[in-house]
């Protein structure tokens, strides 16, 4: 699955992001994330 | 792993609220994604292991990843072709996928 159109994210988003996108990733259940952030460092 | 889609749904809500978001109903964001396949070729050796498949999407600039790997989308229905053709032309693939 690829995003059409991609969000930047930076700073305090992009760290609040990747919390949310480690968080789903550690679900037992959860087989694959997709998203259409970008997270610049 | 389980089949028990209700728990899973449970645990994907509760990831959601806790940071700040909200699940939304099946396949209300299905329209910002397209389905495509997915190979990515390791370009360059790398020295310490990535996070391995990671997000799609996630650190992504035109195909190419951070630690120099590449990534080759196709339409789903050429995924095989294209899949089968790198790994012809001695390209083995670390993620092969159709999604």
């Amino acid at each position: 699955m690829k995003p059409s159109t991609e969000v930047a994210l930076a700073g305090e988003d992009g760290a609040k992001m990747q919390k949310l996108l480690d968080a789903l990733e550690s679900l037992d259940d959860v087989q694959d994330v997709y998203t259409s952030a970008v997270i610049d460092e | 792993m389980t089949d028990n889609r209700t728990r899973t749904v449970a645990d994907v809500r509760h990831a959601f609220t806790k940071h700040g978001g909200n699940l939304g109903t099946d396949g209300s964001v299905a329209f910002l994604f397209k389905h495509c396949g997915q190979v990515r070729i390791r370009a360059r050796p790398v020295r310490g292991q990535g996070d391995g498949g990671g997000a799609g999407g996630r650190r992504r600039r035109r195909g190419r990843h951070e630690d120099g790997s590449i990534e080759v989308i196709s339409a789903p229905v050429d995924f095989v072709k294209v899949r089968d053709g790198l790994e012809k032309a001695g390209l083995k693939p670390e993620v092969a996928r159709s999604s």
